[in-house]
């Protein structure tokens, strides 16, 4: 090739370059599906004492991405649509929490609290990928957790931060990595030490979390106040406090050689107890949620988007879809 | 550390900025761009795939770390290889196009993949796998299209491109999401068509260099283990390892700052991305200076420079200063050490076996850092932060002494 063949072919390969990703956004967003209006009915107030699921739409309409409200009374009646984006959403006591993709921002995820009202708080940056979201019983504090990729060229690894917010106003209280950690007695802390998945107990202040340090995973116990926390068990991944507070659902990590498998299970909190709630058989990968003190909500993803099913954990009975295309269950007490 | 001759300083001077006096290949241009489009490509993608993962497939990142370990040695494996098949075959410019090539069809993969994450996390390895196989026969090609004397520069010239394509990368991948929330499948699209950009550079462009003695056929061990019977080479490979081992990490650099100062992890972003800018624009200025002073001057230098980035965490109580100063002396650090020892392992060593040296060199250090950021995590957690960073301070100084104690031999590389 001459050295005007090359530059005619590095020209064109050029213009292809240009062309190519124009071509695809033309080209999907006219295979885009038109949008099946299904008429939602506008959720404007959570009144206190209304029972229900909110979660966010992974359904291709425009509800999607949006938080839904759906009453446990009717789980099968029409949705009730707010017009708040969320990734991971939480509402508990009149107040919610919703982490999300803000491409304004960089890191582009933000977090701000809503009311009952669905009116947003002040917009916060959040230093990584929304994972967890969790509001106190009593509506005192919110807990976030989030992914934070290795900050080298070099690195893979990921790393979570779990932090502790106030939840009236969104404003961030304390990091738990900043908390006392205790182990059989005697202090624990190690550089690795990787937070996740809080979940508060009926007083507000205490709460439960994964501790996940040179290999294992650890649930602590720990006192918001105290900025305290200690370890009471092993294995335990993202756990949910049952609404009586006496039993511990959470995921665990069956061990695979190539791939990862979380069964759900429960931590009796008296009588330290495991039980392996196996006839879900399917990986979940999520932190779930009480329905009452017999069954537990956890997402499950689709070929298109995720529902939220239902399992009991004391009957071997098949779970259960609750919510079509929902995502992040939140369950409203 | 050293003393320039009045004469030769002042005369730099004003040369160092630009490319004045420089008689750089096209091939090292050629190179350079493909390494910063295949950068912008490659890292558009790994800055949105834990978004991507978590909000859009749903899944948990923590699937990752498990296989890191066995990226480590498949990675120096690949390196080995592509480095040993650029000796024995002299066909730089395919092995390397090969390699690029891999990681291009990696990001149409990713489109194609969709919510399969064993297809994601096996695309994640082959880009790896992508990116070991084609950096030695690459080095090697920048080192034979250049002369013995402008080594340093056009290496530099090559890692500045190189950052800077690293440093876009994150910015397009988010101005894709910007226009179009959640349009991950655009951000690969638009990753794939760079990748192509950078692919047609290097294979319209770029020219193998035959070396002037033509290599005999030899046996593979010959040919794959003989660099480390050069005694110079021994020397270069020792001093960047024990230096590697006394090195912090960024990732722990940034943590320490981000201790003192108890800013927002937020601000991470901008910390490396302060650090890459320095490097930008220091690389090539640090590449003459060491073609004239002496590469292994300059990369012991750039050592000392990571000293005072030790002295700066130490002193570090949180104001803007000393984090700007540390950031920006942690960029001078790799301007001063990365391009230079290519430039001065290349310079060392005989044309048929540039590319397994490479590749043992890239090997040793990497496990070098592997290993530092273990001892260095181990000592955080069991002795605190301030313990630490003493006893890397120290193994720092003690790797410097060592190091200029050899510093006659690895001097034996000036041109």
């Amino acid at each position: 090739m001459t050295r005007q063949t090359r530059t005619i072919v590095f020209g064109i390969t050029c213009i292809v370059a240009i062309a190519l990703p124009i071509a695809y956004v033309a080209f999907t967003r006219r295979a885009a599906p038109a949008s099946a209006s299904t008429a939602y009915v506008p959720l404007t107030r959570i009144k206190p004492g209304e029972r229900g699921v909110l979660f966010r739409s992974t359904v291709p309409d425009e509800s999607f991405g949006k938080v839904a409200f759906v009453p446990l009374a009717h789980p099968e009646s029409r949705w009730l649509l707010s017009n708040l984006a969320c990734d991971r959403v939480y509402f508990q006591h009149g107040r919610g929490v919703c982490e999300a993709l803000d491409s304004t921002l960089l890191p582009p995820y933000a977090v701000f609290v809503f009311d009952d009202r669905f009116v947003p708080g002040e917009k916060r940056p959040l230093a990584g990928v929304p994972s967890r979201a969790r509001i106190s019983p009593d509506g005192r504090y919110a807990a976030l957790t989030v992914f934070q990729s290795g900050h080298s060229y070099a690195e893979t690894g990921f790393s979570t931060a779990t932090t502790i917010h106030d939840a009236a106003t969104g404003g961030a209280l304390a990091n738990l990595e900043v908390f006392k950690v205790s182990r059989e007695g005697q202090e624990f802390s190690a550089i690795d030490f990787n937070f996740w998945g809080v979940t508060f107990a009926n007083d507000g202040n205490r709460f439960f979390a994964t501790l996940r340090t040179a290999g294992v995973n650890y649930l602590v116990e720990g006192d918001v106040a105290q900025r305290s926390a200690r370890v009471i068990h092993v294995g335990v991944e993202c756990p949910s406090l049952s609404p009586n507070n006496q039993r511990i659902a959470f995921k665990k990590r069956i061990s695979g050689s190539t791939t990862v498998f979380w069964q759900i299970a429960v931590l009796d909190l008296q009588t330290n107890k495991e039980t392996m709630v196996d006839w879900e058989k399917r990986s979940v990968d999520d932190q779930v949620d009480w329905l009452d003190d017999d069954e537990v909500v956890y997402h499950l993803p689709k070929s298109e988007g995720a529902d939220i099913w239902a399992v009991s954990v004391d009957r071997a009975e098949p779970p259960r879809v609750l919510i079509a295309g929902g995502y992040s269950p939140s369950v409203v007490r | 550390m050293y003393q320039a001759e009045p004469a030769t300083t002042r005369a730099s001077v004003t040369e160092l900025l630009t490319l004045r006096g420089l008689h750089i290949s096209a091939n090292v241009w050629f190179l350079g761009l493909t390494s910063l489009f295949t950068d912008i490509s490659s890292e558009m993608v790994s800055s949105i795939l834990p978004a991507y993962l978590v909000l859009q497939l749903g899944l948990s990142p923590m699937l990752f770390g498990a296989v890191d370990g066995l990226y480590q040695g498949i990675g120096s494996l690949v390196r080995w290889i592509g480095g040993a098949a650029a000796d024995r075959s002299s066909r730089h410019k395919e092995l390397a196009a090969f390699g690029y090539g891999i990681s291009t069809l990696c990001r149409i993969g990713m489109l194609m993949a969709g919510s399969a994450w064993t297809a994601v996390t096996a695309l994640v390895a082959l880009d790896r796998i992508g990116k070991g196989f084609r950096t030695a026969p690459r080095d090697a090609l920048i080192s034979l299209s250049s002369s013995r004397s402008d080594l340093g520069a056009a290496f530099g010239i090559h890692r500045a491109l190189d950052a800077v394509g690293a440093l876009l990368g994150p910015l397009l991948a988010f101005a894709v999401l910007a226009q179009s929330p959640r349009a991950f499948d655009q951000v690969f699209v638009v990753s794939f068509a760079v990748a192509i950009v950078g692919l047609a550079c290097i294979l319209l462009f770029v020219e193998n260099v035959r070396s002037q003695q033509v290599a005999a056929p030899r046996f593979a061990a010959a040919s794959l283990l003989g660099p480390l019977r050069q005694r110079e080479f021994q020397i270069v490979l020792a001093v960047a390892s024990v230096l590697a081992v006394a090195t912090i990490s960024d990732a722990f650099v940034y943590l320490l700052l981000q201790r003192s100062a108890h800013f927002g992890p937020q601000l991470f972003p901008l910390l490396a991305a302060t650090t890459a800018i320095s490097y930008v624009l220091l690389a090539v200025p640090a590449g003459r200076v060491a073609d004239r002073v002496g590469r292994g001057r300059v990369f012991i230098l750039g050592h000392v420079t990571l000293l005072g980035v030790y002295a700066m965490l130490w002193l570090s109580n949180g104001a803007v200063f000393p984090i700007a100063v540390c950031v920006l002396l942690l960029g001078s650090y790799y301007a001063m050490t990365d391009g230079v020892l290519a430039a001065a392992t290349t310079a060392i060593l005989a044309p048929e076996v540039r590319g397994a040296g490479l590749a043992f060199l890239g090997t040793a250090v990497s496990l070098s850092r592997l290993t530092a950021s273990v001892l260095f995590g181990w000592t955080w957690t069991r002795h605190g932060p301030t313990v630490a960073l003493s006893v890397f301070a120290s193994a720092l100084i003690v790797g410097i002494l060592a190091a200029g104690t050899y510093r006659i031999q690895f001097e034996s590389s000036r041109p």
